[in-house]
């Protein structure tokens, strides 16, 4: 695994800021795949949110913590 | 596009600006606390201050994890990744936190095995990697990020790794909010309540200080509509001699937060007795620990943690920053020896710390920058 790196302008983990992103597939131990809307994908745990392909969720240092409100 | 055109509208922002300055009473200066530290860095980022009356002044909370973590807290962490054989697992921020002795990148470069993780998840993959190593992850966050590390335990637990532990750091904000409630030196009109600890805490924990403190709050969203619709919820209450708890972000915060998680922390975490907080000293229950059941989880049960408490730099003023009692640029080396590059308190470190948000958008002073609501940078 590479070392990460942050980017933009403020950090989405150690801080009070969640992101939103859409469920593509889930997968196995409560994990799911989710679109990230900048053209990648990438994994995380939705063990904590009630979530289907197509929902949008709130994503803080890759654990869903709430699904958006359509 | 959903939610930047939705919530970046410079018309509907002047029309709100417009309608705030209505509700002002003539010669009434307002003082409003936003106590997340992501509130800080857009109400910056979008030169809000400039569609607020000269009356309204928005004084910056303690809701900047990395911010209030006192430097003993960083020298305890770097003396458990120097133990023999760890691997010490931590967020970007954190990476640049000075301690007494330099940051986590300084002991990296040094030689001391250190990485950056995006997520907790991130140090569970490390820790089946390299089963002859011990992980530590360094846990810090509010109620934000206290359910990631939670569910990685329980994870963890579920896979019988015996090698994985967390060095908790995980704060709470009601505690802190009370303290700041409870200090002579500040005398706040309401609060804009911080969004995303709200998702897992609801808002529920804010009625208190409606109700004891008589003070209005509203559970704010990030974007600059939603900062500038809570300060004028907050107006419209005070205006009609209301004090209540309001929720502006309810398209994802739930007024009963998410018990799910809520449940997580349970299970792996509980409150310490008391903490000490950069600034606002030694909070009772205003931290958690890694629970009993978990102890071969918890890296400071399990390693040396030498516990040192250190004094900030003399020369740094985070603490009265953290209040909300001085401006980023009424501290003494704010901009000159403090910079983001070359930070001395942590205020500076974090791009969510007042102090940085007010560095990296030229906010010298108030009222010098030109609005930027509406452009996407």
């Amino acid at each position: 695994m590479s070392d990460p790196e942050c980017h933009g302008d403020t950090c989405v983990t150690c801080g009070d800021i969640a992101v939103e992103v859409t469920v593509r597939r889930l997968l196995p131990d409560g994990l799911a795949v989710v679109d990230t809307g900048q053209g990648t994908e990438e994994e995380v745990s939705v063990a904590l949110v009630p979530a289907a392909p197509g929902t949008r969720i709130l994503v803080h240092a890759k654990e869903a913590i709430a699904v958006v409100q359509p | 596009m959903r939610f930047v055109d939705e919530f970046r509208n410079a018309e509907q922002a002047q029309a709100l600006s417009a309608k705030i300055a209505g509700l002002c009473e003539p010669g009434r200066q307002y003082k409003f606390m936003e106590v997340c530290g992501g509130h800080t860095h857009t109400i910056y980022k979008h030169g809000l201050e400039d569609y607020l009356p000269e009356a309204i002044t928005l004084v910056h909370g303690p809701g900047c994890p990395v911010c209030v973590i006192p430097m003993g807290r960083i020298d305890d962490a770097m003396h458990l990744a120097a133990t023999d054989d760890v691997i010490m697992t931590s967020f970007g921020d954190m990476m640049r936190v000075p301690g007494s002795n330099g940051s986590f990148f300084d002991a990296k470069a040094s030689g001391t095995d250190i990485r950056m993780v995006y997520s907790p998840l991130d140090s569970l993959k490390i820790a089946r990697q390299n089963p002859d190593k011990r992980v530590v992850f360094m846990g810090i966050g509010f109620e934000t990020t206290a359910p990631s590390t939670a569910m990685t335990m329980l994870r963890a637990r579920a896979e019988g790794l015996g090698n994985f532990s967390v060095f908790c750091n995980h704060v709470t904000i009601v505690p802190a909010i009370k303290a700041i409630l409870d200090s002579p030196d500040l005398r706040l009109d309401g609060f804009l309540g911080p969004g995303h600890v709200s998702t897992v805490i609801g808002c529920r924990p804010y009625e208190f200080i409606a109700r004891d403190y008589g003070r209005p709050v509203v559970t704010a969203g990030f974007e600059p509509l939603d900062i500038l619709r809570s300060i004028y919820m907050l107006m419209v209450q005070l205006s009609e001699g209301r004090c209540e708890v309001e929720n502006q972000y309810s398209r994802v915060v739930p007024w009963n937060g998410n018990t799910v998680a809520l449940r997580a922390i349970g299970q792996t975490m509980d409150l310490r007795p008391y903490f000490e907080w950069r600034g606002l000293g030694f909070i009772s229950h205003s931290a958690l620990k890694v629970r009993d059941t978990f102890a071969d989880m918890d890296a400071e049960r399990l390693f040396e943690v030498p516990g040192v408490r250190v004094a900030d730099p003399k020369a740094c003023q985070c603490g009265e920053v953290l209040k909300g009692v001085l401006k980023p640029w009424e501290c003494k080396v704010f901009g000159t020896a403090c910079t983001p590059e070359t930070p001395i308190g942590t205020c500076m470190v974090s791009p969510e710390g007042a102090c940085a948000a007010y560095y990296n958008y030229g906010r010298m002073e108030r009222h010098k920058v030109p609005v930027t609501i509406g452009e996407r940078p």
